[in-house]
Parts: C-alpha cells; structure tokens; sequence
C-alpha cells in the first residue's frame, strides 16, 4: 500500500487553500493553533462521573439486596372518551402555518398523542414546497416555553381576565367615536385580522390602526409606488432566470420567500446550465456566499452601483436614457466597473430571462430602478402582485402614535405588536409615552420591555393554540388551526382582545373566521366539505392573487435616481436583521440562540462585524470591545473581524441585549437598536468608534470539529469541471486500500441506506441543523458549553473561506455522521455499543455506552457528541416536545447522526404490516425533509434508480477522506461556480 | 474475603434475570377491579376489541372509559365496583391504570408486526382469560426478545388465530411456523437499531 501522502495529494482540486477563521489561520501559520477549543478539558463542578458511577453502583447493590431491584410503578392513563382516528403512538400531521413579517408559510405539524413534536414544511403550501426553515421548526420550542408570561397584570399587579374584559367593555361603551383608541399592530395578510380592523374603524372612524414593523420599513413599497404608480410586489420568475444580479438583497436566507426562492434559483442553477448570480452587499451574506461575482461594497455606496449598472445595461441596450445616468455623480472605482461591465453585458444579453432584485435596505429609487431595469430587459412590463398587508406598513406611524400619547390623546391603546419598546427607532420615545397611557394593553408570549411600560400585560396564547388565517406573498390563503389547547389557563388570542371594540366578543374567533370564509366557497360544494378539506390540504384554493404586468414610469425613476444622494465616507454603520433572532422576538428561542449563525458561526451573541483591513486599521481584533457612537446615543460591543466585510462598514445585527423577557435573550448580546434612528433605519454615517477596556469571549463554533487543514468542502468551476480539469476527483471516488477487517457480508441484504449532499445546492441556510435538533431530542447547551466545543448538533454546517481574507470565496458544507462502511468508531469501542448493521448503518446504542469516548477520537470526520453534562433536564413541558420514537440520552453517553434511524424503522414495519417493501423515497430524513433546496438526499443504494444511488454516480461526486479507505455511505457532491470570465 | 466482591455482581445479574428481578408473576393491583376471565373467557370479548391497536400501531394500549361504557351503561350500571369508571367517564378523567408490562425508555416495541406477522397474544402474556389481575408471565429481557427472533418459527402462528388463547398447532410446532415464515414473509431482524433507536 502507498503512504497515505501519495494517496492524497494536496490540493485536491487545485486552487487556494480552505481556512475557517482569521484567527485559525494565523495561529496555524504560527503553528500555535490548539486542537480543542479552551476550557474543552475542564471537569465539569459537582459530583464526578466517576463518583457518580460508584455511587450509583453502590445504590443499585443496596437498593437490590433491599428488595427494591425495579423501577417504581408507572401509571397508564387512557382517554376516557378519545378523540376520532386515534391510535395510540401513531402521530398526526396537522397542516397549519407560521406567520412571519405578516405573511404565512404553511407547515405540517406532527402530533403525537396531542403534543406536536416536529414542525416541518407544507408540500401543497407555494411558499413552503414542503421546506421549513430554521425558525419554523424551532417555533414548536416556542410553544412549550417555561418562561412565557403567566399572568394578566395591572400595574404591576396581578388580576384576572374577568377585570381586563370588564375594563375593556367599559371602554368599548365610548361616544367619543374612537378618538381616545389606539392599535399597535405589526402589518398582517391575514384576512380575519384585515376584517376585524375594517369593523372597528366602522364602529369608532375615529380611531386608528398603527402599524409598527422593524424589518419591514416601506421602502421596497415607496420603490414600487414611485416606478408602477402602486405599492406593488415584483415576482420574479427565478427557475427562468439566467442571469441574477442581487442589489443588497439577500434573497437566499430563509426570510421571508427565501424558501421558493432558494429552490426555484437552486433548481435553476443545476449543471451542465448553470445561471449565474452577481451580488453586491455590504457583508457576507448566504447569498454573497453563493455568489459568482462578488462585490463588496458600503451601503452607502450601492445606489451608485446601482446606477453605474443602469447607465452600463442602458448602453448595452442602446437606452439613452438609463445611458445618460452615467454622466454625474462620482465615479466607480475598478473593482466597481469591472463588476457593473460584466454584470450588464451578462444582463443585456440573457434579456427577459434576467433579473435584478434589491434588499429591502436600500432606498426607494433604487427599487425603482430595479423594477426599470427588469422592464427594459423584457417587454416593458414587470410581473407583479398586489401588496396584502393590512394596515400597509409605514415608518412615520409609529412617531405620530408617540406624537398622540405624549399629548394624552389617547386613553386606551391595544398593542399586539410584539415588543415595540425594545423595536422602535431610539429617536421615538415610545417607552415613556406609553406610561401616559390609562389602560394600555399588551399582548405577549413574554413579560418584556413593553410589559414593564403598559398598564396592562396579558400573555398572549402561542400562535399554535388558537384559530386565525393568513396569506402567503402570492396570495394562497391558510387556515392557521391550533395544535393543542392553551397550556396556560390566562392566555388569550390578540383577536379575542380586538373584539370586545368590534362588537364581537360573544363569537369566537372559530366562528367568526368560518363565517369570514363562507362566502368563498363555489356553490355545489358544502361549506362543512370545503372546510375540512382546507385544514386538511392547508390551503384555501382559490385565493391566489392574479398575476399584473404593470408599465415602469421611466422618467420619474430617473429622476429620483438623480435625486440619490453621494455615497458616505469615513465609517458607517450598518444595521441587518439576524439570520436566527430575526428582529428579537426568536430571542428567546434556545435552538436557535445555539444555532450557529451561517456565515460568522456565531452563538448566543452578535457582534459589530468589520473587515480585515478596517480591523487592522483601527487595531481591531476578535473579542475587543468598542464603544459606537452615532448622534448622541451609544453602545458598547464587541468586535467580530469577518472576512468580505466592506471596508468601513460596522455591521451590526438587530435583535440582541434584551433587558427583559426571557432569562434565555436576556443578556444576550448587545441592543444595536439603539443606534438605530428613524431617518436612518438601515445605515448611518458618522458613527464614531473608540475602543474600550476589556476583551469578549465569544461562543464561535467555527474553530470547532477542526479538519486539520485537508480539504474537504471542495468547488471548482463549471467550466474546469466541464474541461475535466480536475482529475483528482478521481481519486476522492475510487475505493481505496485499507487494512480494516472486511465486514461480515449478509446474502439477504434488502436495502443499503445512502445519503448524498450535494454542495452545489446546499445555501447554508442552517435549516437542516434545526430539523435534527428536534427529531433527534438534541439538547441546547448553552453558552458556556459552546464555547468548550461540547454543542451537540449532529448535523453541523462547516464554512470554508479560500483564498484572499478580503474578497474570500465561501463554501458551506453540511456534515453529520457519514456511516462509513468501514468506520473506525467501531474497531475501538470496548463495550460494542457502536456497530454496524446489515444495512450499512453505522448504529449507535445508547443504553450500551460507557463513554470512553474513544469512537470520538477515532473518527476522522468529527461527528460524534458526548453529553459531558445532564443536558436533558427540565420541567414537564420540556418532556412535551420531545420525539417520543427517539430515546433521550443522559450524561456520558456519546450520540451522532442515526440517518433517522427511527423512520427507517417506522417505514419497515408500515411496509411489512401491509406485506410489501419500502418505497423508494419513503423514507426521508429530517434533515432531507426541511432543506429548501433538496442538497440532502437519502435514500436506497439497492435500488439502481433510486436518486441517491444516481448521485452516488455522478461524476461530481466524491467520498470525504477517501484515502482514509473508510468508504462512507454518505457521498457529497463538489460544488460548481459560475465566474464571468469563464463565459468570455 | 475475595469470594464476597465477585459474589455480588453475580448475585446482581442472577436477581436481574430472576422474576424477582424482571417482575413478573406478580398481579398488579388495578384501580377497578378488572377480571380478564369474566370478559375474555366467560363472555368471550376477543382481544381486540379492547386491544386494536396491537393491530394498528406500536403500542396495544388500553380501552378509553368509552369502550367500558358501551356495555356498562347498560348493564350493571349501579354497580358500586364500577363506581371509578362512571367517574372517568362523566368527569372526562382517564383513570389512572397500573403498568403490568414496562419496558425501558431505550427499548422501542411495536405491537402491530409482531401481530401482523403470526405471533400470538398467548405467546408473550399468557393467559390474560386465566388471571383475575394481570401479572407479567414473561421475562421480558432482552435476552427472551432475541430467543424469538433468532429462531421464531416454533412461535408463530397463522395470523388469524392471533388472538386465540387456545389454539395449539396441528401437528409440530415448528413446521407449522415455518410455513407462517413463508406465508408472511417473516424475517425478524437482530439489529441493535431494530429496538434501539
């Protein structure tokens, strides 16, 4: 056998080395890098394993020679009337939807015994297509939160729901036609809600419904109004697009229509017909990541790109008058140019099959001139929808709502709005005018910085727990039915609130949102009928929104272009909505505080992101904390060098330093919301930057599971890839030499379990990681346990950078358990509690597990977990939630990536049950089930037709580590990029 | 003194595998005083009446108060002995039965294969129709569970006699099953992840 160094030669596929941090990178060059992070070998305080185990032995040994060798007796309640179609441990899917940013994304609900355990996406759901995002599936952790808000208050005091409705029917009894009322909500698609807020003002045409949304500030709105004469949404058609250019937008995360958008572009993407995305933005993004030309550039700067890129498709085109754009203002520098040329040429030349799409942080004629631009591509029209949310959001709201409580016009005010203290511009003292307020009333999951504000504080019932309805962005509407009845006794729907000032307090909101949709049944049918088929399918067909091609009025987006403002100088700040927080209100979510953040694998924190190069300018490095200030209000927080970073942009992401609610947000981070300014939601000039005392220790997983320099995620280009350029694929794909035992062969082997990852699919967009966590029973650790490397994800997504620290190119790799055919986890466990079974599974048993952690040594892929700690302690919701198919592991027991072993099993005996054998794709992992863009397949190896055994095929396949000769089950598939200067 | 350490770990896997240890022959005292030998034997209620999810998904569970009050609303409807389960049902609260057959958290069983595949109710708990409270007649070890499923043809037995108490084979035990194995297509597996998951 040749020496390992022959048998893999480095660089595999050519080009720059892959590094994950900075930081790794120059302690590697120094070579003082450590293996474990610190704190990795510190015994945990309190009773020793050992001690435990002695103790334990001995109790046992007492307890057995006592008479008492077993388990005290356990009861088994039945019900003593069951619910239809009930078997006992056989779940339930209930189709519903998960409301965020106002629009719905319809899920499926896993119910098992009336506890849902698992949220996962809709297929027949246009916005989901069967994908859910990371905070869909977490928002089932939301639902069985210890820490949600108990009890009604007032002033600080607890009393009863009798007392609030007595108050609210004696407000509700007003003559003054609703000057003195007040709504605070964030804007809804729902139609319930749309209807309910038309009935009030009915009632009271004096009152007001304000809108308050913090991610959503009118600016694509005021873009579309300006170019299309209304406040419409572009709908671009991304499988049919060749050419992207993203305008700060990051598009790919799992926002808002980030799930079709992801798979549509992603299916699009596929080789040998690539399409290619051109990017600029301000920070790493996943959709920078993913990029094929990226520009980096400060906020400030990207309308003048934006109008560079005009002025260059206007001349492409022969349009003089985006041509003309060109003329003033200053000017782009190479890099910018280079970037505008291609993108232009690349734009003009796939025409109506492009597209130009824009972040909602950028200003108003810059949407404008997107929708400009995409018209000038086609045929003079842009495909739209009508907007539906109700009220339609407006940034100027909220101040003239501060304006009216700070003149005591207002006596009663409902807020459903979640946390606006914590949310609002820090110019809009909304915290202090509420307290003028006599009976402010607030609705929420959490007692928060709002509750300490309002006279009155109610908690809310989860969303999950009561009847409402929705619309996606395209229309299709849902019935958003409830999982479980409320688990607290005082918590009421927002709706029900709303409804003593619309008359409607004796209907419930079930009654009133079936009388809602009455109407929109076709004839022939039966209401009851349709009905039960909506909740059933989870959308109401019928209601999606008709297509318009609207006209772009091209003078007056060119005259607000020439309107725009110079790009900044000196330092800017740059606020962006976070990957897992969102705007706060996921803060207290422990799956997704430990979920680490895609592209800084950041954990329970943020952090103000900067470049390299602005690092090293102001002598700037991880963990320093500065203090930002910007007009007179400041913060102090700690540095993040990340690479891709524009130069002298402070990006800092919103959502974090709650003061109150949940003990788990709070503390967590640092509240950039209070930088944040009305005129300057987005990015602010001027924000001034000194460094102060101490230093911050974050919890970065990036250094984490380390890979020892090879490499692993692999990319190339498409044309290489096309040129067979890269002939050491070839060797990551044959079967390699080993000196493991061979393994017992079994003749009647009737499936071979495999998986696939396709990297070129794979966005990173973290969902994945979710997925598992909730059907597998992973505990969060914490932040203490983070930062020692003992998080136990299963299924981790690793970020490569390669090459240059300033413009790195990105690569996201998912990676769990490869269940290798030869595993050396095996050959070294004493107790045999990791085996491998006749399906090429590589089995994990628990109840065998000594932990010597000795399989965890030996792997060479890094994937196994140890409970170091009891992780899975908690109160009785937390055994709620759980998978009840999957044991729970306690401490010193190691865990890794089962393939979802449990729906294997689960799908062998339904099969067997009904005489037959598995079905090809029915058997579908967790993890596979929420990716938006199908990366993860699993599948039969048995079957030559089943996906997985094609991808197993494809010549972009490649095993990790193959020279190790380990022959994993799971293969990953090299990712292609797209760069210009490949097409010439 | 060296016979004293080794003795107790012996004595400790001897206790674990002893009915003592495993509990079984043991009645379990219920809340209402349930007799199998007045509902399955005298009034010959099948197994899967009360049972039907042994057929239907992993666990056989036990009937709702509703299934007791299908006949017990009609007939000794005053009697004082089901006093608990006419609470149950108008109060709409489970009564709160005792556990016969426990097994670990880490242990994952599924009835309906098992039934579906021709082994008999008999074959794991006994005679249910002969005991006046149930007790465990089985080891339940996991020891027991691979006996089976190494060698399960002389257990099995044609699916529709599943439920009977007394059906004994016509003829060898063995034979007969393995006809079972090949009608049903039975292969048990004796992978760890087939219980252990």
């Amino acid at each position: 056998m040749p020496p390992l160094t022959d048998r893999y030669p480095l660089p595999v596929l050519g080009g720059p080395e892959p590094w994950r941090s900075l930081e790794a990178r120059a302690q590697e060059e120094e070579g003082t890098s450590p293996e474990f992070p610190p704190g990795a070998e510190a015994a945990p305080r309190g009773v020793s394993r050992r001690a435990l185990l002695e103790l334990a032995a001995f109790g046992t040994a007492v307890s057995g020679l006592a008479g008492c060798f077993r388990a005290p007796n356990e009861k088994v309640l039945p019900y003593s009337r069951p619910p239809p179609e009930f078997t006992p441990g056989v779940p339930h899917h209930y189709a519903t939807g998960f409301v965020l940013d106002g629009y719905v994304r319809g899920v499926l609900a896993r119910s098992q015994e009336g506890r849902p355990t698992l949220v996962s996406g809709n297929p027949s759901h246009p916005e989901s297509l069967g994908a859910a995002g990371a905070h869909e599936q977490a928002s089932l952790l939301g639902l069985y939160d210890p820490h949600r808000a108990r009890a009604v208050r007032h002033r600080d005091v607890p009393t009863s729901l009798a007392r609030l409705f007595e108050m609210l029917r004696r407000r509700a009894a007003r003559t003054d036609g609703g000057a003195g009322l007040r709504l605070l909500v964030e804007p809804s698609a729902s139609p319930l809600w749309a209807r309910t807020c038309a009935q009030l003002l009915e009632r009271f045409p004096e009152a007001r419904v304000v809108p308050f949304s913090s991610t959503d500030t009118g600016q694509a709105e005021a873009g579309a109004r300006l170019a299309l004469g209304r406040p419409l949404r572009a709908i671009p058609d991304w499988r049919a697009a060749r050419a992207v250019v993203s305008l700060d937008d990051d598009f790919l995360s799992t926002a808002v229509g980030g799930l079709r958008a992801s798979r549509e572009f992603i299916a699009a993407r596929m080789p040998p017909e690539l399409n290619r995305l051109w990017v600029v933005e301000s920070r790493l993004s996943l959709t920078g990541a993913f990029a094929d030309e990226r520009l980096r550039a400060r906020p400030s700067r990207v309308p003048l790109i934006a109008r560079g890129l005009a002025a260059e498709v206007g001349r492409v085109l022969g349009r003089e008058d985006l041509a003309t754009l060109a003329g003033s203002g200053p000017d782009l520098s190479t890099a910018e140019r280079r970037w505008v040329e291609g993108a232009a040429r690349n734009l003009a030349g796939h025409g109506a099959r492009s597209w130009v799409a824009v972040g909602e942080a950028q200003p108003p004629a810059v949407h404008a001139l997107a929708h400009l631009l995409n018209a000038a591509l086609g045929d003079g029209t842009v495909r739209c929808v009508e907007r539906v949310l109700v009220p339609p959001p407006d940034a100027g709201a909220l101040s003239s709502l501060v304006e009216d409580l700070q003149a005591g016009r207002v006596d009663t005010l409902l807020i459903t709005a979640w946390n606006p203290v914590f949310r609002a511009p820090t110019d809009v003292p909304l915290g202090a005018a509420l307290e003028r307020v006599e009976d402010a009333v607030y609705c929420a999951l959490h007692e928060d910085e709002t509750s300490a504000r309002v006279s009155w504080s109610v908690p809310t019932t989860h969303p999950y727990e009561s009847w409402e309805d929705g619309r996606a962005m395209d229309g299709t509407a849902t019935v958003l039915q409830p999982l479980i009845a409320p688990l607290l006794d005082s918590a009421v729907s927002p709706l029900e609130l709303v409804a003593a000032f619309t008359g409607a307090l004796a209907t419930p909101p079930y009654a009133r949102l079936r009388a809602q949709w009455r109407a929109h049944v076709p004839p022939p049918e039966s209401f009851e009928d349709a009905w039960e088929r909506w909740l059933a399918e989870g959308i109401i067909p019928g209601t999606r929104l008709p297509e318009l091609r609207v006209p772009v009025d091209a003078s007056a987006v060119l005259a607000a272009v020439r309107r725009l403002p110079s790009p900044d100088e000196g330092l800017e700040l740059h606020f962006v909505t976070d990957t897992k927080v969102h705007d706060g209100r996921f803060g207290a979510n422990p799956w997704l505080q430990e979920l680490p953040d895609p592209v800084t694998q950041l954990t329970w924190d943020n952090a103000v992101w900067v470049s390299p190069a602005t690092a090293s300018r102001l002598a700037l490095s991880r963990g320093a904390r500065v203090r930002l200030e910007l007009r007179g209000r400041a913060v102090e927080a700690p540095v993040l060098v990340v690479p891709g970073q524009a130069d002298d942009t402070l990006t800092v992401p919103l959502g974090y330093g709650q003061r109150l609610g949940s003990p788990v947000s709070r503390g967590v981070g640092f509240d950039a919301q209070a930088l944040r300014f009305q005129d300057a939601p987005w990015f602010a000039p001027g924000v001034r930057l000194s460094r102060v005392e101490g230093h911050h220790d974050f919890a970065l997983t990036q250094e984490h599971w380390r890979m020892e320099g090879r490499p692993v995620a692999l990319q190339t280009t498409a044309a290489r890839f096309a040129a067979r350029d890269d002939s050491g694929l070839e060797r990551l794909q044959a079967p390699q030499a080993h000196l493991y035992p061979p393994t017992p062969t079994h003749a009647e082997v009737r499936h071979r379990w495999g998986m696939a990852i396709d990297l070129h699919r794979c966005t990173g967009c973290s969902a994945c990681v979710v997925a598992c966590q909730a059907e597998n029973n992973i505990p969060a650790v914490g932040k203490d346990q983070v930062r020692r490397g003992r998080e136990m994800h299963w299924l981790r997504i690793d970020r490569y950078f390669q090459g240059d620290e300033h413009e790195p190119s990105v690569i996201t790799q998912p990676l769990m358990c490869v269940h290798c055919e030869y595993a050396p986890c095996e050959y070294v466990c004493p107790v045999a509690a990791t085996v491998h079974s006749d399906e090429g599974l590589n089995q994990m048993v628990y109840n065998r597990c000594v932990g010597t952690r000795y399989c965890s040594n030996n792997c060479p892929y890094k994937v196994r977990r140890f409970n170091y700690l009891e992780y899975n302690r908690g109160g009785p919701l937390d055994r709620m939630y759980r998978n009840p198919q999957v044991t729970v592991r306690s401490r010193g027991v190691m865990e890794k990536c089962t393939y979802c072993v449990q729906r294997i099993e689960g799908a062998r005996i339904t099969a067997r049950v009904e005489g037959r054998d598995i079905r090809q794709g029915e058997v579908r992992t967790a993890c596979q089930q929420a990716c938006p863009t199908g990366a993860i397949v699993f599948g039969d190896l048995e079957r030559p037709e089943d996906p997985v055994s094609q991808l197993h095929r494809d010549p972009r396949h490649y095993a990790l580590l193959n020279h190790l000769g380990t022959q994993p089950r799971t293969v990953h598939l090299i990712r292609l990029k797209n760069p210009w200067e490949d097409a010439g | 003194m060296v016979a004293l350490p080794a003795a107790i770990p012996v004595a400790l896997l001897l206790l674990a595998r002893n009915p003592l240890g495993t509990g079984a022959f043991e009645p379990v005292p219920q809340p209402v005083q349930f007799d199998h030998r007045h509902h399955a034997a005298d009034e010959g209620i099948g197994c899967r009446y009360c049972h039907e999810g042994a057929w239907e998904g992993p666990s056989a569970g036990i009937p709702p108060t509703s299934r007791c009050m299908g006949c017990h609303a009609q007939i000794w409807n005053e009697s004082t002995l089901l006093a608990p389960v006419r609470q149950s049902y108008f109060e709409d609260r489970p009564i709160p039965w005792n556990r016969v057959h426990r097994l670990p958290d880490y242990v994952f069983f599924n009835h309906a294969i098992h039934v579906h595949k021709g082994v008999g109710c008999v074959s794991c708990h006994g005679r249910v129709d002969q005991m006046a409270r149930v007790e465990q007649v089985a080891p339940l070890t996991m020891g027991w569970c691979l006996e089976c499923h190494r060698d399960p043809a002389p257990n099995l037995r044609p699916p529709e006699y599943v439920a009977d108490m007394t059906w004994r084979p016509p003829g060898p035990a063995r034979e007969r099953g393995l006809e079972v194995m090949r009608a049903l297509d039975v292969s048990p597996r004796t992978e760890c992840s087939t219980c252990h998951r």
